[in-house]
């Protein structure tokens, strides 16, 4: 708490100087200056640990035993969404696009909306600060609107997520004791839960600042259809990647230059990128190989066989197998304990050919399966609706009463909190 | 189709219509909304609380103990002729009483007896009643007209967690498969029934914080959905029926020789007496409340706490004998020379519960304790 009353008092005072100096060099400075601090903060809550833990091995591997020990230092809750709002708001000002804010009370709400405070969406400040100023009025539209999607998110965490999150535990614990088969099954129970565990905190946190009649924009937009890497990036953390592309791959050159430069931008923003999920090489090799992939989309965008075979519906059936393929492999490092589980897994998943279900521990397939396949192939596709009140309002009380039915009992984190 | 399936399928079908149902041309009302969502929760209660309890959780765990509990007395020959010793508690119970073998050694004692442990992991007092009262409900009437001329003692498990707040673990496991339905209006009632005794004794607690409790203890036990909460858990996984589960090995948390440099430490410095307040104003309600629930039945009520690696057990069950309930009596518990016998890192998962080989030495003390007091204090 201290600390985000520290990040909002420095975000304030930052933002009133920056459009004190706005258009000068000096603005530059307190620029650096104020989102430095930022960083830092972030910095050393987030990576002191794993920074001192490289270098403790470094030394040892040279023979040198400090005498200094690890420190374990507790990340605050919602550090890295916050920062990111308020280097997003510093920016705004800075470039001019965002107003100063002067009150102080919205400054902290915008910084600390308690329905995204500890998992994002991360609100961009030309978007969300507006609205705190403005009058409102209440629309039960918007509210039952609100609602329903908190119902949504509900189902997603509560029930899907969660209930998937004890067998997946399970196997990526102790991998070694499990079949290939068994091992694809913790994957893809993997694969969908990080799914409905962010997507449901995320739709919940829209679902409920829509029923205080605030809008945040969308966070997912059903990732797993993606059909390209490229697209995936555009459907999965969607305030993530746009945060990233607005604050990090456009600063640094973004599509201008030659080829390689572009490449070398998208490379180090995804590189970055997995590094701001965790301290840990798992999370560096997931944002390496995203970004590796991106690099290859991109080439193969602008080549020949690309618009060759872009209306190619065979094309691009096997553009969302690859992708999603791509995707589900990722997810390994991003889950596993360490990176030697990691290896052990890709060796498992690579004698799946010869492995048989007989050999697999039992692991519930449909769980794993249906509700993922429901909400890639049939939720959001907008072919039709049944518009009715009484069976909305219907709906809405049962989808909460199954909700409530069947969600999983006892202690189950969003998987996003920990970043 | 199997039930686990089931259970995936009904919240996908929820998703899809929360996806496809959309509101009507009018804007539509939050109010009407909030009412048909009462409506539609009012309705499911009122049906759960209509239908027999054995409809709704035919295979529940803790249908299938009663279930075995009840093979059990029609298997023992003349039970009725013999006292019936029903035993209420907690996990430490359930894999530290070879109820089996408790009856073997009370008749090589010359004291034949029929045992039937109502213990359950993390159940807490209202959940063992309910067990007991399933399993006498379960009884034909000529049967419980037998249990009602038998000499049946009611013998209760010391445990300071459950007895200093007798809606102990209000969470409940999904693998615990747990039957207990407390939002079910009838049950409810009963709940707050053996509630409202302490409420009267004790004015500084307002009325609000006993609604919550129970409010939380009814959303956590998911509306008593009991068998139907484990749809992470594999059909296969080898169903509970028998009261008693031996344990293997130990819990990767507990350090025996911690454990027992403690308990040591805590054996020098703690006199026999000791400051500690007695049993718990909500345990002496509920305890209350069970006698008054199982008057009709139970002849004598009765004590026993298991052996414990844990301190603060050992210190509540002294409390516990200090101060415990009129016309009750209860089981001494091991003496020093009997905790020692038992100090073997083999006997014990953790600080509370045994091994399987454990277990066998806690019975076998518990068969001498019993012995003492059936042939003293409960003849009929």
């Amino acid at each position: 708490m201290g600390l985000l009353l520290f990040v909002v008092v420095i975000c304030h005072i930052g933002g009133l100087v920056l459009a004190r100096f706005h258009g000068s060099r000096k603005a530059t400075m307190c620029l650096y200056l104020f989102c430095g601090i930022q960083l830092l903060l972030l910095a050393y809550f987030k990576y002191t640990g794993f920074f001192m833990d490289q270098l403790l091995g470094v030394a040892k591997g040279f023979g040198i035993s400090p005498t200094w020990t690890t420190v374990n230092i507790i990340l605050p809750v919602g550090i890295s969404f916050y920062i990111f709002q308020a280097i997003s708001y510093l920016v705004g000002v800075f470039r001019g696009v965002v107003k100063p804010e002067a009150n102080f009370i919205r400054m902290g709400v915008y910084l600390g909306f308690f329905p995204h405070l500890v998992a994002g969406p991360i609100i961009h400040a030309a978007s969300f600060l507006p609205q705190l100023s403005s009058r409102r009025r209440f629309d039960s539209g918007v509210f039952l609107e609100g609602w329903r999607k908190f119902a949504i998110g509900f189902l997603y965490k509560s029930v899907f997520a969660d209930n998937l999150a004890g067998p997946v535990d399970a196997i990526f614990r102790d991998p070694a004791a499990y079949s290939p088969i068994s091992v694809f099954g913790g994957c893809l129970g993997f694969y969908g839960q990080i799914y409905f565990d962010f997507a449901g905190y995320s739709l919940m946190a829209i679902g409920v600042a829509n029923m205080f009649g605030y809008f945040i924009p969308d966070n997912f937009n059903h990732p797993y259809r993606a059909a390209s890497v490229v697209d995936f990036w555009r459907r999965w953390h969607i305030s993530l990647s746009t945060w990233l592309r607005d604050y990090l791959y456009i600063p640094l050159g973004g599509n201008r230059g030659p080829r390689w430069m572009v490449y070398r931008n998208l490379f180090i923003t995804m590189f970055l990128g997995g590094l701001w999920h965790g301290a840990s090489w798992n999370f560096v090799v997931w944002g390496v190989l995203h970004g590796m992939a991106l690099c290859l989309n991109h080439a193969w965008n602008e080549s020949s066989s690309a618009v060759r075979l872009a209306e190619s519906r065979t094309f691009k059936v096997f553009s969302l197998l690859a992708t999603q393929a791509f995707v589900f492999l990722c997810w390994v490092p991003f889950r596993s304990q360490s990176f030697a589980d990691t290896l052990l897994i890709f060796q498992k998943l690579a004698s799946l050919a010869a492995s048989t279900l007989e050999a697999s521990k039992p692991f519930p397939w449909l769980l794993a399966l249906l509700p993922l396949m429901a909400d890639t192939f049939l939720v959001g596709q907008g072919r039709w609706a049944w518009r009715s009140n009484p069976a909305f309002y219907v709906v809405l009380a049962v989808s909460f009463l199954v909700g409530l039915l069947f969600m999983h009992i006892g202690f189950a984190p969003f998987i996003y909190f920990q970043f | 189709m199997r039930d686990s399936d089931l259970l995936v399928v009904i919240p996908t079908l929820a998703l899809l219509a929360l996806a496809f149902v959309k509101p009507g041309p009018q804007t539509p009302r939050v109010g009407v909304a909030a009412i048909v969502c009462v409506a539609i929760f009012s309705a499911f209660l009122e049906l759960r609380a209509i239908l027999p309890d054995s409809m709704l959780w035919p295979t529940s765990e803790v249908a299938r103990r009663v279930n075995w509990l009840h093979d059990h007395l029609r298997k023992s020959k003349d039970w009725d002729l013999h006292p019936v010793i029903i035993m209420a508690g907690s996990s430490a119970t359930n894999y530290g009483v070879d109820t089996d073998l408790l009856e073997r050694l009370l008749r090589e004692r010359g004291l034949p007896a029929t045992v039937l442990s109502f213990c359950m992991p993390g159940a807490n007092h209202l959940e063992r009643l309910y067990m007991i009262e399933s399993f006498l409900t379960g009884l034909t009437a000529q049967e419980q007209n037998q249990f009602a001329q038998a000499n049946v003692i009611f013998l209760g498990e010391i445990f300071d967690a459950y007895d200093r707040n007798p809606l102990y673990r209000i969470e409940k496991e999904a693998s615990t498969e747990r039957a207990v339905m407390f939002l079910n209006p009838k049950n409810a009632w009963e709940s707050w029934s053996a509630y409202r005794v302490l409420l009267n004794e004790n004015s500084n607690l307002p009325d609000w914080s006993m609604a919550w409790l129970l409010g939380e203890h009814a959303l956590m036990n998911r509306f008593a959905v009991g068998s139907y909460s484990s749809m992470r858990i594999p059909k296969s996984k080898k169903r509970k029926t028998a009261p008693f589960f031996p344990l293997e090995g130990a819990k990767s948390t507990f350090r025996y020789e911690e454990a027992v440099a403690t308990l040591e430490k805590f054996e020098g410095i703690a006199p026999k007496q000791n400051g500690l307040s007695p049993t718990h104003p909500q345990w002496d309600a509920v305890f209350s409340y069970t006698r008054e629930r199982l008057a009709s039945v139970v002849d004598h009520y009765g004590f026993y706490a298991l052996p414990t690696l844990e301190p603060s057990r050992a210190k509540y069950v002294r409390a516990f004998r200090q101060s415990k309930p009129d016309g009750t009596f209860v089981l001494r518990s091991a003496t020093p020379q009997e905790i020692k016998s038992l100090l073997n890192s083999g006997f014990w998962f953790d600080g509370v519960h045994p091994t399987g080989i454990g277990a066998e030495k806690f019975t076998s003390l518990l068969a001498v304790e019993l012995d003492e007091v059936l042939r003293k204090e409960v003849s009929p």
